[in-house]
């Protein structure tokens, strides 16, 4: 029998190319913006679990062992979690195991990354995500995958790059209005448009920069959460589903092990018509295609017709679907693991009305953040309410 | 609360900043050095590529003709069956060119690259490589294409014994 | 149900060989920036006190582990440092001779935490817990900040 898991209070770093913080004091900085958020102290934290992506990043071994005393963990049950870009989720969802199954009433679940250390770019880590011998030697970089999976995607369903651009004119117009927002700017489609190809069909503006960052929530069980605050939003359902490494024997326009973890959540969460009862949706967006394509995958558009919503209006903050009124990684930053978390702690802002100028327009009651990663393996689902 | 926090943490350091050395800089370079078993499946796909053919593995369950070979049918979750020799042609699924290496660094020539559904093999199995003896901007998925090998006495036993794969003469 | 086909002879057994060179650029961190400053400047070293449980901790850190408060106040330390414990080092990381070296875990009366560095001994044996010792350092102009500006540690 499990019990109802709530968030009390967020944090969240500046997400910056580069930061002086090392891991251990990023983590701090974002733990203890979430303690004091919620009232709380160290003393009340019973668990700590984090996300980071691996560490041949910041070049630290076993950095979970690391940065664990950035988080409180010193003397604590203490795990990391792992599943690529799809950790930022999936921080919280290995939390919500550890409150829900009464173990503990509280947990704090902190992501944290820290890029910059690789040189000459942290791109370059993801050259061994490719299969050692029948991929790698062929010249392989982290952006083939995105390239080839969003041309599949665009000859599928007839889509032109442009309705694609929209994405990136939108989340980064958003992300002006987030405080901690490394590329907020305000850009056309012209703009995206002509910015230089890297790999083509994705050009400069397309792609979500590398960024080190940290951002946590805490997690608490509800007869702890009704004492610390009147507001509390709960982690009312959480999905996750990995497909295979053999990705190139699968069908690359639409992510089914997206809405596999999307029914997972939904069925926890008893939502049975996703497009009608989400208010608000954060899916994850490292390139702007991403976000169309997972928006399918969620079941909050049915297939190829995602670009269709954006470029009505749709998915704006006052439209019926604001999808990424934060800015998403696109303007706020892709600090790996943080990102992800990152979505989580705007949809707990947005619940609560405290989002400020990024605040959606309807009455938002029920959100959902989506991370994924890997080799296009992985789809985590939160769905939250308040 | 993220209305009522007026300052949000962390210390940039921006690019002049990094120009100029303001802050401690402490270097590691290391080089780790891997020799990874290939295992059952793909030590016998690297034997048929050096004689120049591709192999493929069947489960008869499915009746998928697995490539990249494996041993096992991960979807039915039983080993695979026997071997089946699948055609070096097949037709384009996906593509782009590529701009940037691996280290992010611009190149001076692109790379081509591929996902091609074989011939002879289930569908939707797709290899990914790299195209070649093609105008870029002629690139079409659904383009037939046929391997380019090396020399029988340059293979080696790997990926690469393929050079690329060129659009089919019509 | 086991896998049917095994391979029969090693040499049919095949490898691929690659390396990943990685080369890591780190930064001290915004308190380890503050001890490096000091450091470079006056070969001292930095402490970082706790206004709620008046620990002191070197190198100097952001945040108090035990109370998870930031740390504003600092403080150089004075006197010599003790040898808390040590090894003698007969191999490099690779495996082949070297030294012997001797390294030593070095504490200061009065903080928690410490340095690990090398002892300059006149003699291997000659090292005793608690023994006061003091740092060799790099001469002003040529420090900048990292911990190899001591060269080693030696007896006060």
């Amino acid at each position: 029998m499990k019990r109802r898991v709530a968030i009390v209070g967020a944090g969240i770093t500046l997400f910056r190319r580069r930061m002086l913080e090392t891991p251990k004091e990023l983590s701090f900085e974002a733990s203890k913006m979430a303690l004091d958020s919620a009232g709380m102290t160290l003393k009340d934290i019973q668990s700590v679990v984090s996300g980071s992506a691996p560490d041949a990043f910041d070049g630290v071994h076993m950095k979970g062992e690391y940065y664990l005393d950035g988080m409180g963990a010193i003397g604590k049950p203490h795990e990391r979690v792992y599943v690529g870009g799809g950790t930022g989720v999936f921080t919280p969802i290995g939390g919500w195991w550890n409150v829900a199954s009464g173990l503990y009433d509280t947990c704090l679940c902190v992501a944290e990354e820290k890029m910059s250390p690789l040189h000459p770019h942290p791109q370059y880590a993801f050259w061994s995500i490719f299969d050692q011998i029948l991929e790698r030697p062929l010249g392989t970089t982290l952006l083939w995958i995105f390239s080839l999976e969003m041309r599949r995607y665009m000859h599928k369903y007839g889509i032109k790059e442009e309705e694609i651009a929209e994405v990136a004119v939108k989340n980064k117009g958003n992300a002006i209005d987030h405080p901690s927002a490394q590329l907020g700017a305000k850009i056309s489609v012209d703009d995206v448009m002509r910015s230089e190809p890297i790999c083509e069909p994705v050009k400069r503006l397309d792609v979500s920069p590398p960024s080190d960052g940290a951002a946590a929530v805490i997690l608490a069980s509800e007869k702890v959460a009704k004492k610390l605050t009147d507001q509390p939003v709960w982690l009312d359902g959480v999905g996750w589903t990995l497909d295979s490494t053999h990705w190139t024997n699968r069908d690359l326009a639409y992510p089914e092990y997206v809405e596999k973890a999307a029914k997972m959540a939904y069925k926890m969460a008893g939502i049975k018509n996703p497009r009608k009862e989400i208010d608000v949706a954060e899916p994850y967006d490292p390139f702007d295609y991403k976000e169309l394509h997972h928006l399918e995958g969620l079941q909050l558009a049915g297939k190829g017709e995602a670009p269709k919503m954006t470029v009505d209006g749709v998915t704006q903050r006052d439209g019926d679907l604001p999808v990424c009124p934060s800015g998403g990684l696109l303007g706020v930053g892709n600090p790996i693991a943080a990102a992800g978390m990152m979505k989580i702690c705007e949809i707990f802002w947005q619940l609560r009305g405290e989002a400020g100028k990024r605040q959606v327009k309807k009455d938002a009651r029920t959100g959902l953040a989506q991370a994924w990663g890997d080799l296009m393996q992985v789809g985590t689902v939160a769905v939250m309410r308040s | 609360m993220s209305q009522k926090i007026t300052s949000y943490p962390g210390h940039e350091i921006t690019p002049d900043e990094l120009k100029e050395g303001k802050y401690l800089d402490v270097q590691y370079k290391f080089v780790p050095r891997y020799s990874w078993a290939a295992g059952v499946a793909i030590s016998r796909f690297l034997d048929e590529l050096k004689e120049g053919r591709i192999v493929a593995r069947k489960c008869n369950q499915c009746e998928r003709i697995l490539v990249p070979p494996r041993m096992y049918c991960e979807q039915c979750y039983r080993p695979t069956d026997e071997w089946v020799q699948v055609k070096d042609t097949g037709t384009v699924n996906t593509f782009s060119i590529s701009h940037v290496g691996t280290d992010a660094r611009r190149l001076k020539t692109p790379i081509l690259v591929a996902v091609v559904d074989l011939d002879g093999a289930g569908p939707g199995m797709g290899i990914l490589h790299n195209l070649g003896e093609v105008e870029p901007s002629r690139i079409r998925i659904g383009m037939k294409v046929q391997a380019v090998w090396k020399k029988p006495g340059e293979r080696q036993g790997a990926i690469t014994d393929i050079r690329y794969f060129k659009p089919m003469e019509v | 149900m086991p896998i049917l086909e095994k391979i029969s002879q090693s040499s049919q057994a095949r490898h691929w060989t690659d390396s990943i060179p990685l080369e890591f650029h780190y930064t001290a961190g915004v308190a380890g920036e503050e001890f490096r400053r000091e450091l470079k400047k006056t070969g001292m070293f930095l402490a970082s006190e706790c206004s709620k449980c008046k620990n002191s901790y070197i190198p100097a850190r952001m945040f108090c582990p035990s109370c998870f408060i930031e740390m504003k106040e600092t403080r150089t330390l004075e006197g010599p440092g003790y040898v808390y414990s040590y090894t003698t080092v007969n191999r490099n990381r690779t495996g082949e001779p070297n030294g012997p070296v001797t390294i030593a875990m070095i504490r200061f009366e009065g903080a928690k935490g410490g340095i690990v560095h090398k002892l300059e001994v006149s003699e291997p044996g000659s090292v005793t817990f608690g023994m006061k010792v003091v740092p060799i350092l790099k001469e002003a102009a040529e420090r900048t900040g990292a911990l190899t500006d001591i060269l080693a540690f030696r007896p006060a």
